[in-house]
């Protein structure tokens, strides 16, 4: 039996479901969950290319499926990226049925997993975008609904990621043909040019960010949470893939000054944006912006450390994503006016605060130990990567403070208590899992010891 | 043979100055059979026909969305100078003429793809990346996304034979059409209701 083929089936067979009770947003929800938690299980754990007995039943799970003359492969190396998409679905589907009233989200939502999956799984992997452009396509089916009817945010992704896909293929194939690559300086620019830019518009550097702020002015937060996460999972691990698998690239240092450049400005940028924003939701959308600034300035240090903290704080961005954009939702659930809304839904706004602070790289949140550990690094000695950090962390503070004042404006009178207790629940769960790894964030080391250990050009010194 | 690549220009231009919803499909479908003839002595035939195929569905989703979703029968378009007649003319002439050049200089794209070929796909890619600078509308975005998908699976077909980057292709555009329709649908029923309130 082939383990990607049983990882398409499974997904397709709890997308089904998912679909028959999609009238019953809490079953349909949790059957989305549970699949994703099976099956990210499943590729965690399952023993690849040896015999093993289950029930009684010899078994043995090949790693490839050969799907019209090309292979889907479920190596060691990519096992940790695909669980973590199944485990950010998991983490995203569970809390849906608190935020979304899309009843075809967890659906969809599965297919969008399966096919970034896809994504990573393929061989060889430049066609890797074939596939991201084909769920950024379907996203636009949860990015508009009647709910939501408006969708600019929506044809402005597929129309990006149209282009994206492109010119990732087209960077590809003067990779393979050598047109372009780092035989002759003025070639490697060009094709590291071209992947470049489909590569900013995978992860929403500015200007390519305009679907994410239209978008989430104009469709359910949570949604738009989803599929920013999962995309740029996608786009983010094409990219480590391509470092790993080209040397040209990964030693290329205008390329990296390129990166720095680009985080840089995209990190202080968005801060900017994000503090002179009126709408907590456009907000939301340049803190999401700035954190992947951050997360591509460690990557440009070209170093293993600095890939590692890239992985680090890609990991622990995904709860504070989730519970900022659930926040957004139970609070505009009720009442569309941000003025004292902390005063009716006290925790979804602590939980919109919090995932702020974790965005923004905040001491005791999740997003604070990779930005330590990126001070640490010795490129953080020059002046204009210190004052941008410390500018990006000091503006994102002071943002958090201007909207504590405005959630909780005491002049505003109290109302009942408008959150329901699974709500709450949840919400809790999401800021003590954000605390938690504020604290102890030693917790995502395994994971990402695992995704370096599959890419051993990138991470040579890994055992 | 040499005179499809300048059709499909011709194709293109027209799509953008006739500013109709209804032509620019039927346009979009003489693309798909320009496509499929330029391509002919180069590419396989069982994977033109699958290109072909997944063309004319494209072609029917966008037909049946915009005889049951539109009204007006045309595009969005405002009397402003990025939307006027002779602004579209000139920036499709400009574009045409770089298009061309860039074609006829560009020696080391034409190795493994046929000069017609690539002459054709540059001239759409170009025209269809013009197209999406333009878009006011979802279905003027979709004609503008296929086009220039068009003109680069005819160009990379040429470089990428395999039958999985086709199935990718076609699934892609197919993608394309059906959520366009989709977004049409949802757009219809919010007019519908404000109608209705009003």
């Amino acid at each position: 039996m082939s383990a990607p083929l049983v990882l398409v089936v499974a997904s397709f067979a709890t997308a089904s479901l998912a679909f028959i009770f999609r009238n019953q947003r809490t079953v349909s929800s949790l059957i989305a969950a549970s699949g994703a938690t099976f099956l990210a299980g499943f590729i965690l754990f399952a023993p690849l290319d040896e015999a093993f007995t289950l029930l009684g039943f010899s078994i043995r799970f090949e790693n490839s499926w050969i799907v019209l003359g090309r292979e889907l492969i479920l190596g060691t190396a990519i096992r940790p990226m695909i669980a973590f998409l199944y485990l950010t679905g998991l983490f995203l589907l569970s809390g849906s049925w608190l935020a979304v009233k899309n009843r075809f989200f967890p659906t969809i939502a599965m297919l969008m997993l399966i096919t970034v999956a896809g994504s990573i799984m393929v061989e060889p992997f430049l066609f890797a975008s074939a596939f991201i452009g084909l769920a950024a396509v379907g996203s636009v089916l949860l990015l508009v609904s009647q709910e939501y009817p408006s969708s600019v945010g929506a044809v402005r992704l597929m129309v990006l990621y149209t282009f994206a896909m492109l010119s990732i293929l087209l960077g590809g194939w003067m990779i393979e043909t050598g047109t372009g690559i780092g035989t002759s300086a003025e070639g490697g620019v060009s094709a590291a040019t071209v992947i470049g830019f489909g590569f900013a518009i995978l992860m929403a550097i500015p200007p390519f960010h305009i679907w994410l702020t239209a978008g989430v002015q104009e469709s359910n937060s949570f949604i738009v949470a989803f599929v920013t996460v999962i995309l740029q999972a996608a786009g983010f691990f094409l990219l480590l893939r391509f470092m790993d698998a080209f040397t040209w690239l990964r030693e290329d240092l205008t390329f990296h000054a390129g990166l720095r450049i680009i985080s840089i400005a995209t990190m202080v940028l968005a801060s900017f944006w994000a503090f002179s924003a009126r709408d907590l939701r456009k907000v939301f959308s340049y803190a999401i912006v700035a954190d992947m600034g951050v997360i591509v300035l460690a990557l440009s240090h070209a170093s293993p450390a600095g890939a590692r903290i890239a992985l680090a704080l890609f990991g622990a961005r995904v709860f504070g994503i989730a519970i900022l954009a659930l926040g957004l939702c139970v609070v505009q659930l009720h009442k569309r006016d941000w003025r004292g809304a902390g005063r009716r839904q006290p925790v979804a706004a602590l939980a919109i605060l919090v995932g702020l602070l974790s965005l923004a790289g905040f001491p005791l949140t999740a997003g604070f130990p990779g930005r330590w550990a990126l001070l640490s690094l010795e490129f953080a000695r020059d002046a204009y990567i210190l004052i941008s950090i410390l500018l990006a962390m000091i503006i994102s503070a002071l943002l958090v403070l201007r909207w504590a004042a405005i959630l909780f404006d005491p002049t505003i009178a109290h109302e009942q208590d408008q959150e329901s207790p699974s709500q709450q629940a949840y919400l809790l769960i999401g800021i003590g899992s954000l605390v938690l790894l504020g604290i102890a964030p030693q917790i995502l080391v395994p994971w990402v010891v695992e995704v370096t250990g599959g890419l051993p050009h990138l991470f040579p010194l890994i055992p | 043979m040499a005179l499809i690549p300048y059709l499909m220009a011709l194709v293109s231009i027209a799509t953008l100055l006739l500013n109709k919803a209804r032509f620019a499909i039927y346009l979009l479908a003489a693309q798909y059979v320009f496509a499929f003839l330029l391509a002919l002595p180069v590419l396989q035939i069982r994977s033109l026909i699958a290109r072909l195929l997944g063309g004319f569905l494209v072609g029917v989703i966008l037909y049946s969305s915009e005889r049951r979703f539109t009204e007006g029968k045309s595009f969005l378009q405002t009397p402003s100078l990025p939307r006027s007649f002779w602004f579209r003319f000139l920036t499709a002439l400009i574009v045409f003429i770089v298009a061309w050049a860039f074609a006829n200089q560009t020696q080391s794209f034409t190795s493994s793809a046929g000069k017609n070929i690539f002459l054709g796909s540059t001239f759409i890619m170009c025209l269809g990346s013009l197209m999406l600078g333009l878009y006011q509308s979802p279905m003027e975005a979709a004609v503008g996304m296929l086009t220039l998908l068009i003109g680069f699976d005819l160009f990379y077909g040429g470089i990428e034979p395999s039958l999985a980057i086709v199935v990718l292709m076609i699934s892609i555009q197919l993608i394309i059409s059906l959520a366009t329709s989709y977004i049409m649908s949802i757009r219809h029923q919010a007019h519908a209701q404000e109608d209705g309130r009003a």
